[in-house]
């Protein structure tokens, strides 16, 4: 039996604004094994950050989970009092942005903000947090970390930034690292530098990874698995290879369609017609059917099953009923 | 072919030290956006032009627009030098060069409708009366696939989804059938589905009309599928200018391979899953900008001659441009 490090199922959460509820994750289910990367895709306002902040419950405080299960390690996060889920947070599960001067304290150099955790959770004397703060700065591959530790965020670049976050999320070695875009505010070189370091750690730490993007460049090469995500709910998931090839759902192929190649210039470059539904409406039938091109009476009707296409795919669509 | 712009050893440094300072001190500290730019435009053709952030690409756009003006260098329109244009002649030179920016939100104005926008430029330039002017913009809509036109006309910015706001801001910048487009990051903000769909119009746009592009983007791969000619900069200087298929297929500098290998294809069987040629560290500060060669901090083929000796961009035969010592063994060299 395969193990799994963290199983969510009908997880809800919907954002009460002043006027309208946003259904932002409108009942999405996945898994997660020990050792795995797994990738959820979608576009802006698809719901995908919303469903990696519900994991923790680090949702802004207009958003509430409504329903579904965050089953890690055999507890349920949904329901965990503040105060154990404190103790998960950073130490078991531990997250990285996308913008990492949003979430490095200015005030406070990098060496004391990576040793903090180390202090609160492995209950560390200062001296030695700051020791471990180095030692993690060197894994992320820091020039001179000891120089950088003594530094503050805005002395750093972007990319150093983004290093010194993952340092910092992964010095209480937790299992599981959640990386919401990790790399969208970076230029492309530094970008595959990022996302080599991912690579390595991922290898060298034995973490399992959930990576919320928009570029299906970086599931192909980070990833094993993914999901991809339209209006608050998974619409295909596989293994990267399965999706990627063969996908099934109009929309994973859409997209995959719209990708641009360096090699292969072609005279119309792929698009989906129509925009991303205003999630505050009701939506009936299957959320996709306004774009898509094969869709039917039914989709306009009736919400579409999930349908297992093989042991690595399954799919939300009419068409292959 | 005529040229459309032509751009002369282009140089904008801004200072950065400021105000009572600027007095007293001799060697002010200058930042150097653009360093030595040259390239040329021809009429029809999309010419791209990529780099990372703060390499100088948008400044350049600014200086074309006469939005800065340079610290020295020519930059000369239609073969008119455009120091020479007079405030009062602005207009004129406006209706032949339009820009599309990154933010398509942030270029419209939330409180008039599609219409009012639309009509700006039409009645100020062309003084097309009110009736005209209705029939002008219902065509432009539907030039930019806004259909039907009469459901958009009324509406404020805010009502449109992303990529419905850039086309407006296309339809604005075509309005006047313009000689040259400046397009700077057009599809940055834009989701990946939808991305395609624009691209697409500025193609169909340019055959209709006949019109120049300067294409201004971080990725490569909206390059490749876009422009007939591509400049990489880098720390306000040109590393490699060559056709499109020429670049994708023998780039010569350092840098353009490592742009290249960083660009991360969307296929789980790529070989470079496995490991890419990755470039090292992150683009120097442009304030004091390396000596010699500017890109030899990040450069693996890096040695003595580089720090000290800065290359020329020398052509190589095929209208390929590059400027390295050493390009004739890193051509050689696979990505």
């Amino acid at each position: 039996m395969e193990e799994y490090i963290l199983t969510v199922t009908s997880l809800k959460t919907y954002i009460y604004t002043y006027r309208r509820v946003v259904r932002a994750v409108d009942g999405v289910d996945f898994k997660i094994r020990k050792g795995e990367s797994v990738g959820i895709v979608g576009e802006s306002g698809c719901g995908k950050t919303m469903t990696a902040l519900s994991i923790l419950r680090f949702i802004p405080p207009v958003a509430r989970i409504l329903g579904g299960k965050v089953l890690f390690e055999g507890t349920n996060l949904v329901e965990l009092p503040a105060e154990k889920l404190r103790e998960i947070r950073g130490r078991k599960i531990a997250m990285v942005f996308q913008d990492p001067m949003t979430y490095l304290n200015p005030v406070m150099n990098i060496g004391d903000q990576i040793g903090e955790a180390l202090v609160k959770h492995q209950k560390m004397s200062k001296k030695e947090a700051r020791r471990k703060a180095v030692e993690g700065l060197s894994i992320v591959k820091i020039a001179s970390p000891s120089d950088v530790s003594k530094q503050y965020p805005h002395q750093l670049s972007g990319g150093m930034r983004q290093r010194a976050l993952i340092a910092m999320a992964i010095s209480c070695s937790p299992s599981l690292l959640i990386a919401d875009e990790p790399t969208t505010a970076l230029d492309v070189t530094v970008q595959a530098q990022i996302i080599e370091l991912l690579k390595d750690i991922k290898e060298k730490l034995e973490l399992s990874l959930l990576l919320i993007t928009h570029d299906l460049g970086i599931v192909a090469h980070l990833c094993d698995r993914l999901y991809v995500m339209y209006a608050g709910k998974f619409v295909e998931e596989g293994d990267i290879f399965s999706v990627f090839r063969q996908s099934k759902h109009p929309y994973t192929s859409g997209l995959i369609e719209s990708v641009l190649y360096m090699d292969k210039p072609g005279d119309m470059i792929g698009f989906i017609d129509g925009s991303v539904p205003d999630l505050s409406n009701t939506l009936t039938g299957c959320r996709f059917h306004p774009r898509c091109q094969h869709s039917m009476p039914l989709c306009r009707e009736q919400e579409p099953p999930n349908i297992e296409m093989s042991a690595n795919q399954r799919v939300s669509c009419w068409l292959y009923k | 072919m005529a040229e459309v712009l032509k751009i002369e050893d282009v140089r904008k440094y801004f200072s950065i030290t400021k105000g009572f300072q600027n007095l007293f001190q001799r060697n002010r500290r200058m930042l150097h956006a653009v360093d030595g730019v040259s390239f040329s435009i021809e009429s029809g053709e999309t010419f791209g032009l990529a780099g990372e952030s703060g390499c100088g690409k948008t400044t350049l756009a600014r200086l074309i627009c006469l939005l800065e003006y340079p610290t020295s260098g020519k930059i000369l329109f239609s073969g008119e030098d455009t120091s020479n244009i007079d405030k009062k002649h602005l207009r004129g030179f406006y209706k032949q060069l339009q820009m599309v920016f990154q933010d398509p939100l942030s270029s419209l104005n939330p409180r008039k409708t599609i219409e009012q926008i639309l009509s700006k430029p039409l009645s100020v330039q062309e003084g097309f009366g009110r009736s005209e002017l209705r029939d002008k913009i219902m065509d432009l809509l539907d030039d930019v696939d806004l259909k039907p036109p009469e459901d958009y006309i009324s509406r404020y910015p805010h009502e449109l989804s992303g990529g419905e706001k850039q086309r407006v801001v296309i339809a604005r910048a075509v309005a006047l059938r313009p000689k040259l487009v400046i397009a700077d990051e057009p599809v940055a903000s834009l989701d990946m589905s939808i991305r395609g769909k624009v691209l697409n119009l500025l193609r169909e746009l340019q055959s209709r009309y006949g019109m120049s592009y300067l294409l201004i983007t971080h990725d490569l791969r909206v390059l490749r599928v876009m422009s007939k000619r591509i400049a990489i900069m880098y720390l306000g200087k040109i590393a490699e200018v060559a056709k499109a298929e020429e670049l994708f297929a023998h780039p010569c500098h350092p840098y353009t391979k490592g742009m290249i290998s960083a660009e991360l294809i969307p296929d789980p069987s790529s070989p470079k899953r496995k490991k890419g040629f990755i470039l090292k560290g992150e683009v120097p500060s442009p304030i004091d900008p390396p000596p010699g060669c500017r890109f030899h901090t990040r450069c693996h083929y890096k040695e003595s001659r580089c720090t000290v000796d800065e290359p020329r961009l020398i052509e190589i035969g095929n209208q390929h441009l590059v400027s390295c010592h050493f390009w004739k063994t890193i051509a050689d060299q696979p990505i």
